[in-house]
């Protein structure tokens, strides 16, 4: 049985995004520099109706009929991006101890795609109507609990949910989990499937969604001077983690390490970021401390980059507080929109790739510089650079902060 | 107009990835390896499509009990209807 250790291998990803279906595809979309945003035809009516959507995701296709009847899409996406995650790892049922298989997934709001139909019963007097599986379809805990039933792995599993930082903070539980000699591996991420009448009617209640549903593919840019807010999105992203000892008595080759985890809370205000971004530098320093590096050892930084205006403001200056001289930045959001509970997990798969391939994928939609963020934003085209260390940061509602810190293999 | 019986078997066949050839009126929902919040489930997707309202099957029924049972609710529905239908 491994004891504990300092940090732990990534040995396997699997990623559903609107860029595609798989880690590779993923990957391929983001190199384009391309927005995945459109019209939304389930937003029709509403006053922002555009999202990303995962392309060709037809649940009873992609998971089989025998779960699909009683799975919500994020929950569908979860359990697609936690096989492919154990596929790229080589792990089967006869390479683990099932009781020391953990599953942590993070999810935001859950998911509320069946309760406008479920309200609708209700309001007409049919209380009857309400399916059974009403709860057990939409609550934050299945997304885990279904991916076990799938593989059939019985340790440690729930649902983490720090809102936007889900998936990331996911995965700073789950290597602790590793870290402290409880589990052999964790499946660990998030999934989300947001876009949706009421979170779409709220977010943009709130002021956060991007209001270019003229320019649907232009409309989240990160860190531009321009921006407006995001665009609402779904997916999943399932990272295999692994106890050192585990992985090399395996022999399996580890994509990259995760080093280092920090989390903190800005104990501000129950929406707004802290405008300094003092919580989330707290949550990076205390990840490069965790993981042993000093600020000048990180090369890249995954940023939250939402494309709001106050949460690329805060997060800048959150790097400019951790980093002397902050390095490459990139944001996902303005590709793949935000994907809320997933995000996390989806942008620290995509930093593990960066570092496979010395290569940072570009901004989409980053054009002219908000001179107040100063930062050397990747955008327009890939930059293919070394890179031993990268930062991915997570800032979600109710300042809730994650930030996780990966190393090269 | 699909009979009962083939409302309820493209129904399981559809939802549960049932193989039809599986799907025979002796059956019982049980039998087929629902559980019974799948066949509250399936009660509700039957309900959405005849309008028969399906409260509290036993997973014990069999297709073709729960097929008479529908036609029975069907034909009482049109003798509930026929004396409004003409005003």
């Amino acid at each position: 049985m491994p004891g504990q250790c300092r940090e732990v291998a990534v040995t396997g990803l699997g990623v559903i995004s609107p860029a595609g279906i798989g880690a590779q595809a993923t990957w391929d979309g983001l190199l384009t520099g391309r927005s995945t945003a459109a019209r939304d035809p389930e937003l029709a009516g509403l006053p922002v109706d555009i999202s990303c959507r995962v392309p060709d995701f037809d649940t009873a296709a992609r998971v089989g009929r025998k779960a699909a009847w009683r799975l919500d899409r994020f929950v569908a996406m979860a359990l697609l991006a936690a096989r492919h995650a154990v596929a790229d790892a080589g792990l089967g049922p006869t390479d683990w101890d099932a009781a020391r298989v953990g599953v942590v997934m993070g999810t935001g709001t859950a998911s509320m795609e069946r309760y406008v139909g479920e309200f609708a019963k209700l309001a007409a007097g049919r209380p009857l109507d309400i399916s059974p599986l009403a709860i057990t379809r939409s609550v934050p805990n299945m997304a885990a609990a279904e991916i076990a039933l799938d593989l059939t792995v019985t340790g440690p599993n729930f649902a983490v949910s720090t809102a936007c930082a889900s998936g990331s903070s996911a995965l700073g539980v789950a290597r602790d989990l590793l870290r402290a000699g409880t589990c052999d591996i964790v499946l660990a991420g998030g999934a989300e499937s947001a876009r949706h009448p009421i979170p779409a009617a709220c977010f943009h209640r709130m002021g956060a969604l991007s209001q270019r549903r003229e320019d649907p593919a232009g409309a989240c840019r990160p860190f531009d001077a321009g921006r407006d807010g995001f665009v609402l999105s779904e997916g999943a992203a399932v990272l295999v983690l692994e106890h050192p000892d585990h992985a090399r008595a395996r022999g399996a080759r580890p994509r990259a390490h995760l080093a280092g985890y920090g989390a903190s809370c800005d104990a501000y205000h129950y929406a707004a970021p802290e405008p300094d971004g003092r919580g989330a530098a707290a949550a990076l320093t205390a990840a490069l401390a965790d993981a042993g590096l000093g600020p000048g050892d990180i090369d890249h930084i995954n940023a939250h980059g939402t494309g709001t205006r106050r949460n690329d403001l805060a997060e800048a200056k959150a790097l400019h507080t951790v980093f002397p001289e902050p390095p490459a930045v990139t944001s996902l959001k303005g590709a793949l929109g935000h994907a809320i509970g997933a995000a996390g997990a989806i942008e620290a798969a995509v930093t593990v790739m960066s570092l496979q391939r010395d290569t940072i994928p570009p901004t989409a939609n980053h054009e002219d510089l908000d001179l107040d963020i100063d930062l050397d934003i990747v955008a327009k085209v890939p930059r293919t650079t070394a890179l031993s260390a990268a930062a991915s940061l997570s800032i979600g509602f109710g300042g809730q902060n994650a930030a996780l810190v990966f190393r090269s293999a | 107009m699909p009979t009962s019986t083939e409302l309820i078997t493209s129904t399981l066949t559809e939802t549960f990835d049932l193989d039809p050839a599986e799907v025979t009126p002796e059956r019982t929902f049980e039998d087929l390896g629902l559980d019974s919040l799948a066949l509250v489930e399936m009660g509700l997707m039957l309900q959405e499509r005849t309008g028969i309202s399906l409260e509290d099957i036993p997973l014990t029924t069999t297709i073709g009990g729960l097929a008479a049972l529908m036609d029975a609710q069907d034909a009482d529905k049109a003798l509930t209807a026929a004396p409004n239908s003409g005003t």
